[in-house]
């Protein structure tokens, strides 16, 4: 592709992640760099891509072993990532987690009258 | 689209996904859940690429799409998911084996995928610029692959960590590198005769990475990870590059979180800092000053 095209596009995706997409204070750095080490998963893609591309032998080897690698890489990345994002100290209780209690307190009460009643 | 980039519905659709992942899990109020579009993005390009093979479309590609998704099974079952529940804080020392263990896949995958596309584009002898992305990713992926099995191996106590180099010694780290580099720019313009080259660029880069990670120390150990994390940000871009596709985003937004935690000195909410590396890599020096717990 036109290499001037494809700095624009880095570039853009740099200035992205830099500025706006992963910004957040010192605590989460941790977490931003785990969620992109997550999206380095898709070499999964690309290895996969080369596997269906396939000419001879070699490269059928070369790329099966590449799907299985990224593949394990891209799951321990996330495993990793999942346990950062359950580790944070709840310090506010969440908002929309308060609402879910609040609704699921109210189905189990009209849920104990309804028996009642019946 | 008319600019050279070659991304289809489901790839526009991931990148989306990918965008307002990244939004929603740097804002602490948002919820846990979003984490799972990241996997869902993967899945969604993934699927893309595969559903026409497999489903028979495309005469003769059946059975590799078969052995791409038995493949993907394999190395997902392979993660280590036994190792802790996820509400359990874990040691400093098991966050780092499991960076290593995402270095080693990566690094074995880009070294892998530099071969393919070496061997793909020496056919080509005017495009210079796809062997050189053929090259940058060999070089990358040799470095990474090597840092993360040294360090998983010195964490697990099978390698001991080298003493500090002297200043003639880090001469020659650099001497090396100067020969590495120029064997590639021999290889890149030279592709007739770039067999000897190539190979001998490798055996030096296993040696260069080998020594470096031996001598890096274990408070060190985790941010030399990050900076890796971005080299292989920088090789998903050589790939976006040849392939013209998503990537180039993906690998840009990878380069950016590596620099964000490199630069600010990120911390990790999961890292119960009791205990380091006392009992784990057997007379490994102790963490100065982060051994106190937690509040």
């Amino acid at each position: 592709m036109d290499p001037t095209i494809a700095a624009y596009v880095v570039l853009l995706a740099l200035a992205l992640g830099l500025t706006g997409a992963l910004r957040a204070e010192r605590e989460h750095c941790g977490r931003g760099l785990l969620i992109v080490t997550t999206l380095t998963g898709f070499l999964v893609v690309a290895a996969v891509s080369a596997l269906l591309t396939s000419q001879s032998a070699l490269e059928l080897v070369l790329s099966t072993i590449a799907v299985f690698f990224a593949a394990q890489g891209a799951a321990t990345a996330f495993l990793l990532l999942r346990q950062e994002i359950h580790a944070e100290p709840a310090d506010e209780p969440d908002e929309q987690e308060l609402l879910d209690d609040e609704v699921r307190q109210q189905q189990f009460t009209h849920a104990r009258a309804g028996k009642e009643v019946s | 689209m008319g600019i050279g980039l070659m991304i289809d519905n489901a790839g526009w659709f991931a990148l989306g996904l990918v965008l307002i992942t990244l939004s929603a899990l740097t804002h602490p109020e948002r919820r846990r859940v979003w984490i799972w579009a990241l996997p869902l993005a993967i899945l969604v390009v993934l699927a893309g690429a595969l559903f026409p093979g497999a489903a028979g479309d495309i005469p003769g590609m059946g059975w590799k799409a078969w052995l791409a998704i038995a493949a993907v099974a394999f190395g997902v079952a392979a993660a280590p998911w036994h190792q802790r529940s996820r509400n359990q804080e874990t040691r400093l020392v098991d966050l780092v084996r499991g960076a290593a263990i995402v270095l080693i896949g990566s690094g074995i995958t880009i070294t892998l995928l530099g071969v393919i596309g070496w061997e793909q584009t020496t056919l080509y002898t005017r495009a210079w610029d796809l062997r050189l992305a053929a090259l940058v990713g060999i070089f990358i992926g040799v470095w990474t692959g090597l840092n993360g099995l040294i360090h998983w191996l010195r964490l697990n106590g099978t390698l001991r960590a080298s003493q500090p180099d002297s200043r003639n010694q880090r001469l020659a780290q650099w001497v090396v590198l100067a020969i590495i580099v120029l064997l590639g720019i021999i290889a890149v313009l030279y592709p007739s005769m770039a067999t000897a080259p190539l190979v001998l660029m490798i055996v030096l880069a296993i040696e260069w990475a080998a020594l470096g990670a031996l001598q890096q120390t274990h408070e060190d150990l985790l941010h030399i990870q990050a900076r890796h994390v971005g080299l292989i940000g920088v090789a998903i871009i050589t790939l976006g590059y040849v392939q013209s596709s998503l990537l180039l985003v993906i690998g840009g937004l990878v380069v950016a979180g590596s620099v964000h935690f490199v630069r600010r000195q990120g911390a990790f909410c999961q890292i119960s800092r009791r205990t380091f590396y006392t009992d784990e890599t057997g007379g490994a020096r102790v963490f100065d000053g982060e051994d106190t717990p937690r509040d």
